[in-house]
């Protein structure tokens, strides 16, 4: 799967992602496009179930097995490149 | 065919056996042994009906992810009945996705340095956690036509291989202790078709049996990672199997389920349950023997309810 555009962005799905990770934290943390959300302790296996059904929700659409795997779920960019490109 | 009579007899004694044995030891050649004994034919121990009757509850009604709640006194006799047939797949589904995870952990050390003396039990128990998920996984695939796929995204969360075996030790406790609650729940009541009844009864009697193993083992280990590590840590272990026993209750909430027992909104459903006073009331009661051992162990601090991170 190639990477889109800029200007292909889904802004504020990004910025509903981004918020959702956030509200998991005590603590402040930056989360950019590119930061890997796993290696940066953003995300961990115990919040992936919820975030997954987050992503479901506001898809719309329920996400296949075979896409429940650590490698779609790495940054934002990753998660909206493979689950919210038009 | 012994009887649910004898069966239950036989079991009790099972149960005064497993207490009675002070050292680990002991208590892993006992269970060895009651393995042998016990052992069945999973492939000629249950009778598959055509079909089962759609017009009684398949898991309890005290069971379902929406008692107490508004849902329950809105939904028909008829949509109570197809909610609990979509959450019994649930249940069982998940079932045989943690005993597929389990049995590759404990195959992963079965007979690595450090498990000399639990590595017989280990066969016995790899052998009939086997024979559980074959009948949790043919229920599924008979009578719901599917096994609901897991959603669950591994990846490890501590670096230390000790602590990595001890956590999945524990997250075997926690998740064969809350199914229990359910199981117990299941096999004593009569309004269930027999079959589903048989399936809880059979696999709590196992399990009564990697139950007592279970609380040996993580405690064992617990010890072990006491002299290592700085109480900091520890506490640490505790706050992630806290968060791990949460995780594990919420399963019981899939939008999958609500969606297929014709529900509009499964996400905002599952939103509702879980921030729900009655439902957290539940989930006390469902936790208690888990929150207890965990909290004698230090990990744990006061019951748990809220199931909502």
């Amino acid at each position: 799967m190639s990477a889109i555009n800029e200007s292909d962005l889904d802004l504020t799905t990004i910025a509903k992602l981004r918020d959702w990770v956030l509200s998991t934290k005590q603590q402040t943390i930056e989360i950019g496009l590119e930061t890997d959300l796993i290696k940066e302790g953003a995300l961990d296996s115990l919040e992936m179930v919820n975030f997954l059904l987050f992503i479901e929700e506001i898809r719309g659409q329920e996400i296949p097995e075979a896409l429940i795997q650590p490698e779609f779920f790495t940054s934002l960019r990753v998660i909206h490149d493979t689950f919210f490109r038009p | 065919m012994e009887t649910a009579t004898t069966a239950g007899m036989l079991f009790q004694e099972d149960k005064r056996i497993m207490r009675e044995q002070t050292s680990i030891v002991d208590l892993l050649r006992s269970l060895s042994d009651l393995s042998v004994e016990r052992a069945y034919d999973p492939y000629r121990t249950f009778e598959w009906p055509e079909s089962l009757p759609d017009n009684c509850l398949w898991m309890s009604r005290d069971l379902l992810s929406i008692d107490g709640t508004h849902y329950m006194d809105e939904l028909s006799e008829e949509e109570l009945c197809r909610l609990s047939r979509w959450e019994l797949v649930n249940f069982f589904s998940f079932n045989v996705h943690g005993i597929r995870e389990l049995m590759q952990q404990v195959l992963a050390c079965i007979h690595n340095t450090g498990y000399e003396i639990t590595s017989e039990y280990f066969h016995h128990f790899l052998d009939e956690e086997n024979k559980h998920m074959w009948f949790f996984a043919e229920f599924c695939k008979r009578y719901g036509g599917k096994i609901y796929f897991t959603q669950k995204v591994q990846f490890p969360t501590f670096a230390e291989e000790d602590i990595q075996s001890f956590l999945a030790f524990a997250k075997i406790l926690i998740s064969e202790q809350i199914s229990d609650f359910y199981n117990v729940r299941m096999m004593n009541d009569d309004t269930l078709p027999p079959l589903v009844r048989k399936i809880n009864r059979v696999h709590h009697e196992d399990e009564s049996r990697h139950l007592a193993m279970g609380r040996r083992v993580v405690a064992s280990m617990r010890e072990e990672l006491a002299k290592k590590y700085q109480p900091e840590m520890l506490q640490k272990i505790g706050d992630y199997l806290r968060r791990y026993t949460e995780f594990f209750v919420q399963s019981f909430y899939n939008p999958g389920t609500y969606r297929d027992a014709g529900f509009s909104e499964p996400y905002e459903i599952r939103r509702v349950l879980l921030q729900h006073p009655s439902r957290k009331t539940f989930h006390a009661r469902a936790l208690g023997k888990t929150s207890r051992f965990f909290e004698s162990q230090g990990l744990f601090a006061g019951e748990i309810s809220n199931v909502c991170n």
